[in-house]
């Protein structure tokens, strides 16, 4: 199960998870299968993106070899690895990290 | 008269410093009016009104996509009526407090940069609350926008110790945290908590600033997630790179809270983008420019 942003949802594919507005309040339930009517729903209230099903999230290492690629994106992965100086590998913070550099990524790409 | 006001066995006493800022004004008002069953919500708005500083900052966060709204508002009477109350005091109290100690900066921590940094832990609190189903996620926003507010005691009442412990902090690589007690025998977090107790603060969020660092689960009260949300927030805010803290690593990790707020698996993304997409939302109105 994978985050996709609202731009590149297909009709056809299954949400993952329930998805909200703004507000909180909920549009659609886990497991809706997806129409071309829902997805201008959510373009409707804003919504940026949505976690669906058969999407594989990339690991830190794939994140991070696609961030080499650059060089304003390995400089940009090494200062994310300085925030995270000395802190402990509880998994948490392992996932916070991957997270992080891949809105960095996201955002560089456009 | 007030209960004293110690921090720990160092004699440093909040007390003692007479002039200690008060709330600001626009927000104690609005707090008394609402809190007054009497009171309407044209109260509300003349109260509000009289700053219109704080009333433009408002109705532009309030039409922001933070809320989500559908139809634009235009009155203060308005967003209490669309957003509710509890909304509505948010608001004012990020658009006024942010004025509040302007004195006292410093080259190592400025004052831009300490507020981008609790603007962001406030968007990461308000989007965790919102994540668990919390009834008043508002009250989440504010605790992380308060939650280092003891730094700005210290910036202005002790501002060569602080100026030491800023340095300190940058040379030994460690938190501020660190850096204060070592400098000076007490941390933001504990003054953050005295200055919420004199502000009257609930003590819900009296703990949060106090024990954001070090959250605790206690047995003689019931269980509150706000200064563990705080603590994640905290922690989210700074990984993102968010303005500054001062400090020279990561805050101190509790797994307690992390597992208390049973975030479902993949949720943790969706609360970091969110909260990067509202932290820029908030910075565009409050700061007038997109910081990111």
């Amino acid at each position: 199960m994978g985050r996709v942003a609202i731009s590149v949802l297909q009709p056809g594919m299954t949400l993952g998870a329930p998805v909200f507005n703004a507000r909180r309040q909920r549009l659609a339930e886990a497991g809706m299968v997806l129409d071309a009517g829902k997805i201008s729903l959510f373009q409707a209230w804003g919504v940026v993106e949505v976690e669906v099903q058969g999407v594989a999230e990339p690991s830190l290492e794939e994140i991070e070899n696609r961030m080499a690629a650059s060089p304003a994106l390995q400089k940009l992965s090494t200062a994310i690895d300085e925030r995270f100086y000395g802190a402990e590998s509880h998994e948490t913070l392992v996932e916070l990290r991957r997270v992080v550099k891949k809105l960095a990524l996201e955002e560089h790409e456009g | 008269m007030a209960p004293e006001l110690t921090v720990g066995e160092q004699g440093f006493c909040i007390e003692r410093i007479r002039d200690l800022p008060s709330l600001p004004d626009v927000y104690s008002r609005l707090i008394a009016v609402l809190d007054n069953p009497r009171s309407s919500v044209w109260d509300a708005e003349e109260i509000v009104r009289q700053d219109p500083a704080v009333t433009a900052k408002l109705l532009r966060l309030a039409n922001s996509p933070i809320y989500g709204l559908r139809s634009s508002v235009s009155t203060v009477a308005q967003v209490a009526r669309t957003l509710g109350y509890d909304a509505l005091k948010q608001v004012v109290l990020t658009t006024s407090v942010i004025d509040l100690f302007r004195q006292g900066q410093d080259a190592l921590l400025s004052h831009k940069a300490y507020w981008s940094h609790c603007l962001g832990t406030a968007a990461a609190a308000r989007q965790l609350a919102l994540c668990l189903g919390e009834e008043h996620p508002e009250e989440f926003f504010v605790a992380g926008l308060l939650h280092d507010i003891g730094k700005l005691i210290h910036m202005q009442y002790l501002p060569e110790k602080f100026c030491a412990a800023l340095t300190l902090a940058a040379r030994e690589r460690l938190t501020l945290a660190e850096a204060e007690r070592t400098v000076f025998g007490f941390s933001h977090d504990q003054t953050g908590g005295l200055l919420a107790q004199r502000w009257g603060l609930t003590p819900i969020i009296q703990r949060a600033l106090a024990h954001h660092h070090a959250p605790a689960v206690s047995d003689h009260l019931p269980l509150k997630l706000h200064e563990h949300v705080v603590h994640c927030a905290d922690i989210i805010s700074y990984a993102l790179g968010l303005g500054s803290t001062g400090s020279h690593r990561l805050p101190p990790f509790a797994p307690l809270s992390w597992e208390l707020l049973r975030l479902p698996a993949g949720h943790l993304a969706a609360v970091v983008a969110a909260s990067k997409r509202e932290f820029s939302q908030l910075t565009s109105v409050l700061f007038g420019y997109h910081e990111s």
